[in-house]
C-alpha cells in the first residue's frame, strides 16, 4: 500500500478515487468565484442577508434578488469531528479526517475541512476557498493569525 | 391506534421496499380481521421506494383507496402520519388508515440515499466526506458535551439500558448485553461517536392502523388513544449549531392538549438516532431543563422497570434503523405497552406514554420534530 493511493499514475491501473464532484447549478457558482481566487457567497439585494449553502431565494425575506459578492474570511470554529469512517472511497483512503462547523462572521454556518494546524474547537479560524481534486470549490478552515495548534 | 405490526428486521435484503410494505399490510389485515376492501386509507413513508411513490404502491399491491398520503419526513414521519391519519378519520375522509414505514437495505442503497439526500447536502456536506448523519451528530455531540458538561458515560448509560430492554425484545437485531467498557472502547466512527452511538441501518417495516375508538371496539381490538400531538419543522433556524429542537417550542401546548402532566407519563420512546438526541428530547419535552439531561441521566434508570422507562424495545440503537420504519418503532412499541401486549418487557401499569420523532438532516441539523402522548383505552 502506498502512502498516497489517490495519485493518478497508479501502477495497478486502478482509477484513483476523487472527492464527490456533484453540485447543483447554484453550487457550481461557488466554484466559479473560487477559480478567480475569490470567496464569494450570495447576498440578498433587499435585506443584505448572506446565504449559505447557495439558495434560489433569501432565507430571511424571500427575495429572489441574490448576488454573489466577496465575503470576509473570518469565522468561529464552533465544533468539529475527526472522521474515522466515510461512505466515500476518497475519504476512506484519508481518514482520520477533520471536519468542522464554522459560524462565518458574515452570518451563516458552514461545514468545512479543518486544516491540521487549527487548534481544537472552539477557536477563531480563517476560511479559505480551495479547488479540490474534483475541480470543485470547498471551504477550508485555516488557523487564524496568532492561533495555531 | 391499534394493531401494531413489526416485520422482523434484517441487516440486508435483496427485496424491494414494496415487499416490506406488502408484508406489513398483510399483517395489519390478518391481525385486525379486516379485509383489503375495508382499508380505505394509506399513509406511507419509505426512503427506498424510488422511482415509485405511494400511488405506485396502490397499483403494485392492488389497493383501491379514497385517501392516500406519502410522508417523506424521515424519523418524524410516523408522528406526522399519525396526525394526518387522525384528521382523516375524524373528518370522515377515511374510516381505516394504515400507517406504514418500510424500507429495504441493499449493499449500496444507504450510500445512494445519502449522496442525493438534499440539495444542501450535495453542495455543502457530501463534498466534505461527511456524507450521512454521523459527522453532523458527532459535531453536535461534541458541542453538547463541551457546553453542558455531559460525559461519554452519560450517553453510555442510555445505550446500555436500551440494550437491556432489547435483550427481551425478540425483533431487536442487537440483543447481547452491552457493558460500559465495551461502549467506551468500541471503535471510533466520528469523534466523539463510537460504534454503539450509531444506529445500524437495516431493512424492515413497522405499521399500525388508525380508526375510531368505536370501530376498534366493534372489532374487539385493543387500542391506544391519542391525547395530544405536536409537529414543528425548522425551529430555531438562527441557532448556529443545534442544541434544541421544535419540541421546546410546542411542548406546553402538547401537554395542555393531552391534559396530562409530566409526572403522569409512564414511559418515553425518544427518537434515538444518537444518544445525544435522547438527551435533547428529555430537555425539550420538559422532563428536565436545558443542559441538565446529563444530571437527569445520572439520577434515573432507563430500563423497562426503571425510574424513567425509555425506548422499551431497545430503541433504534439496539433494534436497528429500518429507514423510515425507525420513526415508527416508538409508536408500535407504545401501542403494545399501553394495551398490555408488549413483545418484550412490559412496563408495569403503563397508562400514559410519550413518543417522539425527529428527522431530516437537510444540512447541518435535524429539521422535523414531532411528539405524541398516548393512553391506554381505559386510562
Amino acid at each position: 500500500m502506498r502512502d498516497h493511493p489517490s495519485h493518478s499514475d497508479s501502477p495497478s491501473g486502478r482509477v484513483p478515487a476523487l472527492p464527490p464532484a456533484a453540485r447543483s447549478p447554484l453550487g457550481l457558482e461557488l466554484t466559479a468565484a473560487a477559480v478567480r481566487g475569490r470567496f464569494e457567497l450570495q447576498v440578498c439585494a433587499d435585506c443584505k442577508a448572506v446565504q449559505y449553502p447557495p439558495r434560489e431565494a433569501c432565507h430571511r425575506c424571500l427575495s429572489s434578488r441574490l448576488a454573489w459578492a466577496p465575503q470576509p474570511d473570518g469565522g468561529e470554529l464552533i465544533s468539529e469531528t475527526t472522521l474515522h469512517r466515510s461512505q466515500e472511497e476518497y475519504f476512506q483512503e484519508r481518514v482520520p479526517w477533520r471536519v468542522g462547523l464554522v459560524r462565518l462572521d458574515c452570518g451563516p454556518t458552514a461545514i468545512v475541512h479543518v486544516h491540521g494546524a487549527v487548534p481544537s474547537a472552539p477557536c477563531r479560524v480563517r476560511i479559505a476557498v480551495r479547488i479540490d481534486e474534483s475541480g470543485q470549490a470547498v471551504l477550508v478552515a485555516l488557523a487564524a493569525a496568532g492561533e495555531t495548534a | 391506534m391499534t394493531v401494531p405490526v413489526t416485520i422482523p428486521y434484517v441487516r440486508y435484503s435483496s427485496h424491494g421496499a414494496h415487499w416490506f410494505i406488502a408484508r406489513a399490510l398483510r399483517a395489519l389485515l390478518e391481525s385486525s380481521g379486516l379485509s383489503k376492501a375495508d382499508l380505505d386509507g394509506l399513509c406511507l413513508s419509505s426512503f427506498t421506494l424510488a422511482p415509485d411513490t405511494a400511488v405506485g404502491v396502490t397499483q403494485h399491491l392492488g389497493l383501491s383507496l379514497r385517501w392516500l398520503d406519502h410522508i417523506p419526513l424521515g424519523g418524524a414521519s410516523a408522528i406526522v402520519a399519525l396526525r394526518r391519519a387522525l384528521r382523516a378519520v375524524q373528518s370522515g375522509d377515511a374510516a381505516v388508515v394504515a400507517c406504514v414505514g418500510a424500507d429495504t437495505h441493499r449493499a449500496d442503497s444507504f450510500r445512494e440515499t445519502l449522496r442525493s439526500f438534499s440539495q444542501f447536502v450535495q453542495d455543502a456536506v457530501y463534498p466534505y466526506g461527511a456524507g450521512g448523519p454521523n459527522a453532523i451528530f458527532a459535531m453536535l455531540t461534541a458541542h453538547y458535551m463541551r457546553t453542558f458538561g455531559a460525559r461519554r458515560e452519560d450517553f453510555g448509560k442510555l445505550c446500555i439500558a436500551q440494550r437491556e430492554n432489547a435483550v427481551r425484545f425478540p425483533h431487536a437485531l442487537l440483543r447481547k448485553t452491552l457493558t460500559m467498557e465495551e461502549y467506551l472502547s468500541a471503535r471510533v466512527i466520528a469523534e466523539p461517536l463510537r460504534l454503539y452511538d450509531c444506529v445500524m441501518p437495516c431493512a424492515g417495516a413497522e405499521a399500525f392502523l388508525v380508526m375510531s375508538p368505536r370501530r376498534a371496539a366493534d372489532l374487539g381490538l385493543p387500542f391506544a388513544r391519542v391525547l395530544g400531538t405536536l409537529e414543528r419543522h425548522n425551529a430555531f433556524p438562527d441557532d448556529p449549531v443545534q442544541t434544541r429542537g421544535g419540541w421546546a417550542l410546542d411542548r406546553e401546548a402538547l401537554f395542555a392538549q393531552a391534559g396530562v402532566r409530566h409526572g403522569d407519563v409512564d414511559f418515553v420512546q425518544t427518537y434515538d438516532d444518537y444518544p445525544v438526541m435522547s438527551a435533547v428530547q428529555m430537555e425539550d419535552l420538559g422532563f428536565c431543563a436545558k443542559g441538565e439531561a446529563a444530571q437527569f441521566i445520572r439520577e434515573h434508570t432507563f430500563t423497562f422497570d426503571g425510574t424513567f422507562p425509555m425506548n422499551t424495545s431497545g430503541g433504534q440503537l439496539s433494534a436497528g434503523q429500518a429507514g423510515a420504519a425507525g420513526g415508527y418503532l416508538g409508536l408500535t412499541e407504545a401501542i403494545r405497552q399501553l394495551t398490555g401486549t408488549a413483545l418484550g418487557a412490559q412496563v408495569p401499569q403503563a397508562r400514559v406514554g410519550l413518543v417522539s420523532g425527529f428527522g431530516m438532516v437537510n444540512y447541518d441539523r435535524g429539521l422535523c420534530c414531532g411528539a405524541a402522548i398516548l393512553a391506554g383505552s381505559h386510562a
